[in-house]
């Protein structure tokens, strides 16, 4: 492939990686977009160089005006209140159209470079997703070609020059020749290349996990806001058939202490009023949630050891929340404790909680507004998971009047539920003394006698519920959640209904848990005393499906798991994980600083650790060795080196020394003869140094012109030998 | 440590020097920002951003290295080189190393420590292979001119830096004296025309001798026999059978010999050596024998025109005398020779042509 071909294609492929997460952000007007990728393509065979419409002042001027009207537009686009970065980026897109339509000079291609990373910079806060990693490693691959090419076509430009012409002035030299040349660049620089761009990789992997995470905030403007809607706090029977074919990820969990065996209910929120067959909060008072050595305490934690909170025998969860139109933060039943890193940018995190157990976080500014997280939020979650023991759940007792007071809003029926609701609860419940008799009869007999099917009919002379109990017998969770919860309450068990995310798929490949919105459930949450809010799921289980994962859903894992390591390691790196990375080596090493209970100190790390003590010792040893001899030889070599520059000076010096000594006993060096021929006279006129300069002329001839390395001493010594020997004869 | 350290430093710069291009602060610019961009707002992508763009100047400073690594440059200097003319130079890179092609190496010869203002630039060098070019270049003044190295230098793969690195190859080319058309030249004052038997050396006359081979001769006169004999090569020398010669006196006094620094008069007298190589390659191409005398030397007869880079050296080594110092002894009087002088010269007596340069 010609050089300039070659060239021209890298570019386009690097500027390419550079407007894809431009493209896919969704930032930019569809105009905007089609302009760039139409002007882009047509561009690709459109070559100014040859074209003689590119060389008319027209022409330039055209785009020049088209590039500055394109600014004020940009600029007209953010005085109406656009985004900046968005119209940074549109004005981008266009001036890159206007470079690919103009690049008839090696500076046309540099402009256009410029502007492809600028364009990769706006896609840094405009497209965080998996989107921008493909096409960064796209963009390192591509502009070590380009940029390797470009440098090489600028030299071809600059240094092909005629500069042999008698005249001073020299002539250009037409560089299409070599431009078109096959030789210059072939499979093997391109590879060579790509592996570069590797190594480019690869360091810049290293450097980006290395730097320490420091966010200044200074500068920080009002960012152009969204409003940001919390999670439905109300819920309609017989809409939830969306969500089930839904396959968009909403989370992703690890669990630093293994994969939990029980099943989890991830917990989002839940609701106390139930109305015609829809359920809803009562507006309850969110406050501002305890703040205790770095976490936010949901439910009170009271032991406190040591400087550190005993959340011994709570489940730790670390959630990575795509964005979502909600300030909820969700987390296995019941959470616990919550901690967040903080938002940066000079962002500051609001964590609020109800009496409920709901968890809210707001992002907020400077001024107290609430700001959209684009990229999602991470955060940490410990929550109780296990229920009680089943005699403290069997022990709980019906309530008392205080505790009927207070626990009013749960045992709340609505007015015009059907009376026949309430005899079935009676009569499901009939023999049964204790609270949590009450629940295993209502559980049982929704689990033997109502099937869970995704597509409901719906009689609309009935009450929703109703309709479900007595007309249907079927229906999707939440129709089995506010049965179970309205059936409890009618024979006076506290009970609500909450909304969240069951289960979800289990990842193999990056060990985590992927919930999607089609994993979107509905359960119960019942007060049973001292035990206090206990989980029940009454909806039957689907049926298991037999057999592994498919091809496709395995493939769907393995993408996935790439998303989540894009997330977790490079949009959400910070000084935290750094400290657990050198943490993690440090456990790997099973080497502590403080020489604790479960590690060992650094001076007794060699007796614990034999066998990779030796191996180490060995290897630096071995090392070392290497080391010092490839000194030791690069030291010879360069001072073998050095002798041999210096060896023909230092002849220089001995023979004109015993040749000055000549000339004081008359046999003068004539500027036209040779050493050969000086020595060959001083031999005829009998010079009594005659031989020792023969063999001196000899010795400089071999070091001049043979190349030989000389004793620097010998040479001296014929030298002195010339100087004497008049003195001794 | 702080030892070893300095150590290191000073060998590496001893190798390398490093210079940034005009490029290459745009692009240190750019990476400061993105830097601060990246610490001020703490998106990681802008910190990926700024990672790769600080991997391109690591990968640059390496990948340079690798391109100017295991190359040899040599010199290949013209036969004649005149003062005032423009002549080229060859050089010839190798690269040594056995996989790696060099890319985009610029060389420039040094004299005396310092570049010259033209520079030799190859765009690929393969492995294993020897490449060769040249630069045009004009010494202004006859003499040595002694070259002491060369500067090789890059600014592959990204032009960002330009690095460069020396290598110390000494040569050393004689500068002839400027040799310039003579229109008009004064006849010689005495010539021996016919068959008469001068005494003086030429190419077809009768017998004369026997001498050591120099330089310029004419290898069909080596008498192989004597040479065999004698071990060393030998040539017969022939009585010209018609001569016309002539001797150049050059006068190369100064007021002060070598301590003058009388740039006008330096002028003056270069211009007088010129003057005489001239009058010399012009009579020599006429046919005549031609012998140089100067203020305390003097050269051997030049009887050839391929004898005529022995006289031009002698000329280009010339040293400038102090006007005390005599013309060397020639067989000829002074009134058969023609004196060549720097314009304001003291003059010399006897000389029946003299003229100034």
């Amino acid at each position: 492939m010609r050089f300039a071909a070659i060239h021209k294609t890298s570019s386009y492929l690097m500027v390419a990686c550079a407007l894809i997460p431009l493209a896919l952000s969704g930032e930019l007007p569809t105009a905007i977009l089609v302009i760039t990728l139409l002007g882009g393509i047509g561009s690709w065979f459109f070559e100014p160089s040859r074209r003689q419409i590119a060389h008319r002042t027209a022409w330039s001027v055209g785009w020049n005006v088209a590039l500055i009207a394109t600014a004020a537009w940009s600029v007209g686009e953010w005085l109406r209140g656009e985004g900046y970065l968005t119209c940074l980026a549109e004005g981008l897109c266009l001036g890159l159209v206007n470079k690919l339509w103009n690049r008839r000079t090696s500076k046309d291609y540099l402009y256009a470079y410029l502007i492809s990373f600028f364009m990769l910079i706006a896609g840094t806060m405009l497209n965080t997703g998996i989107v921008y990693c493909v096409a960064f490693v796209g963009y390192v691959v591509f502009a070590t070609w380009t940029l390797t090419m470009f440098h090489l076509r600028r030299e071809m430009e600059e240094n092909y020059l005629l500069k042999h012409s008698d005249d001073a002035s020299s002539e250009r030299v037409a560089v299409e020749r070599i431009l078109n040349s096959r030789r210059v660049v072939g499979g093997s620089f391109l590879a060579a290349t790509a592996l570069i761009a590797v190594g480019i990789f690869a360091v810049s992997s290293v450097i980006f996990f290395s730097i320490p995470r420091v966010e200044l905030g200074l500068m920080r403007g009002r960012r152009p806001g969204q409003l940001v809607t919390g999670f439905g706090d109300r819920i309609e029977l017989g809409h939830h058939g969306l969500l089930v074919d839904n396959t968009q990820i909403v989370a992703r969990i690890e669990f630093p202490t293994g994969r939990p065996r029980e099943s989890l209910h991830l917990r989002g929120v839940s609701f106390d009023r139930y109305a015609h067959g829809s359920w809803s909060r009562t507006d309850g008072v969110r406050a501002e949630l305890p703040r205790k050595l770095g976490v936010h305490l949901v439910l009170p934690v009271t032991v406190v050891d040591k400087g550190h909170l005993s959340l011994a025998g709570t489940l730790r969860q670390e959630v990575y929340l795509e964005p979502l139109d909600t300030a909820l933060l969700f987390g296995a039943s019941l959470p616990v404790a919550v901690a967040l890193p903080p938002p940066g940018g000079g962002l500051v995190a609001r964590v609020e909680g109800t009496m409920s157990s709901e968890v809210y976080v707001n992002t907020l500014d400077v001024a107290g507004r609430a700001q959209p997280i684009a990229s999602g939020r991470r955060y940490t979650i410990y929550s109780r998971t296990h229920n009680p023991p089943r005699a403290t759940l069997e022990a709980a007792t019906d309530l008392d009047d205080e505790e009927r007071v207070a626990l009013g809003r749960y045992l709340t029926l609505p007015a015009d539920l059907p009376p026949r609701v309430t005899a079935l609860a009676r009569s499901i419940t009939a023999g049964a003394t204790t609270p949590m008799a009450k629940i295993n009869a209502v559980q049982t007999y929704l689990l033997h006698n109502y099937t869970y099917s995704r597509q409901l009919g719906r009689d609309e002379r009935y009450e929703p519920l109703e309709d479900f109990l007595f007309v249907e017998k079927r229906g999707h969770c939440e129709y089995f959640a506010t049965a179970m919860a309205v059936l409890l309450r009618a024979v006076g068990v506290p009970s609500r209904s909450v909304n969240g995310f069951h289960d979800g798929e289990w990842n193999s490949y990056g060990n985590y848990l992927t919930v999607r919105q089609s994993d979107a459930h509905s359960w119960v949450e019942v007060w049973l005393g001292d035990a206090g809010w206990v989980t029940f799921d009454p909806t039957p289980s689907a049926p298991a499906r037999s057999g592994g994962p498919s091809v496709f859903e395995r493939a769907r894992q393995l993408a996935d798991s790439v998303q989540m390591a894009w997330f977790k390691y490079v949009i959400e790196w910070d000084m935290g994980k750094q400290i657990d990375m050198l943490a993690t080596l440090r456990g790997w090493l099973g080497v502590s600083t403080g020489g604790d209970a479960h590690g060992v100190s650094w001076r007794r790390w060699p007796a614990a650790h034999p066998y990779a003590t030796g191996v180490g010792a060995g290897t630096l040893t071995l090392g070392g060795l290497a080391l010092v001899r490839l000194l030791l030889r690069r030291r010879k070599v360069s001072r073998a080196a050095g002798a041999r520059a210096k060896a023909p000076r230092r002849a220089l010096q001995a023979i004109e020394r015993a040749a000055r000594a000549l000339a004081t006993r008359g046999i003068e060096r004539r500027p036209d003869e040779t050493w050969s021929e000086l020595s060959r006279r001083a031999t005829a006129a009998g010079d009594p140094g005659a031989v020792a300069f023969a063999e001196l002329v000899e010795r400089y001839h071999a070091v001049r012109f043979g190349g030989l390395a000389s004793d620097g001493d010998a040479l001296t010594r014929l030298a002195e030998e010339v100087i004497r020997a008049a003195a001794v004869h | 440590m702080a030892d070893l350290i300095a150590r290191l430093r000073r060998a590496w710069r001893g190798r390398f020097r490093l210079s940034v291009t005009r490029e290459g602060w745009w692009f240190i610019g750019i990476t400061i920002v993105v830097g601060l961009a990246a610490m001020n707002t703490g998106n990681n992508l802008l910190y990926l951003l700024f990672a790769m763009v600080l991997s391109l100047v690591l990968a640059s400073g390496v990948l340079s290295n690798v391109s100017l690594r295991g190359v040899s440059v040599t010199r290949n200097p013209p036969l004649r080189i005149h003062a005032g003319r423009p002549f080229l130079m060859g050089i010839a890179l190798r690269n040594e190393k056995k996989k790696f092609p060099s890319f985009s190496v610029e060389v420039e010869d040094l004299v005396d420590g310092k570049p010259l203002d033209k520079k030799c630039y190859f765009l690929k060098i393969p492995a294993g292979r020897l490449q060769l070019t040249s630069y045009r270049h004009v010494v202004p003044r006859r003499g040595r001119t002694r070259f002491t190295g060369f500067r090789l230098s890059t600014k592959f793969p990204f032009a960002l830096f330009r690095k460069s690195c020396a290598r110390e190859v000494e040569g050393e080319v004689i500068v002839l004296p400027a040799v310039r058309p003579i229109a008009i030249a004064p006849p010689p004052l005495r010539g021996l025309h016919g068959d008469d038997a001068s005494g003086r050396l030429g190419r077809r006359g009768d017998f004369h001798g026997l001498r050591e081979y120099r330089d310029g001769d004419d290898p069909r006169d080596v008498h192989w026999r004597s040479s065999a004999r004698r071990g060393r090569a030998m040539v017969r020398e022939h009585e010209e059978e018609s001569t016309l010669r002539i001797a150049l006196y050059l006068d190369n006094a100064l007021p002060d010999g070598e301590g003058c620094f009388d740039l006008a008069l330096r002028d003056a007298l270069e211009r007088a050596v010129s003057l005489a190589a001239s009058l010399a390659v012009h009579y020599l191409e006429r046919g005549y024998a031609v012998r140089l005398v100067t203020r305390g030397s003097a050269a051997p007869w030049a009887t050839s025109t391929a004898q005529s880079l022995a006289l031009l050296r002698y000329l280009a080594l010339l040293p400038t005398v102090d006007e005390s110092v005599p013309f060397a002894t020639a067989g000829e009087t002074r009134r058969e020779a023609l004196l060549v002088a720097r314009r304001g010269a003291r003059r010399q007596g006897g000389f029946a042509q003299v003229i100034e340069a």
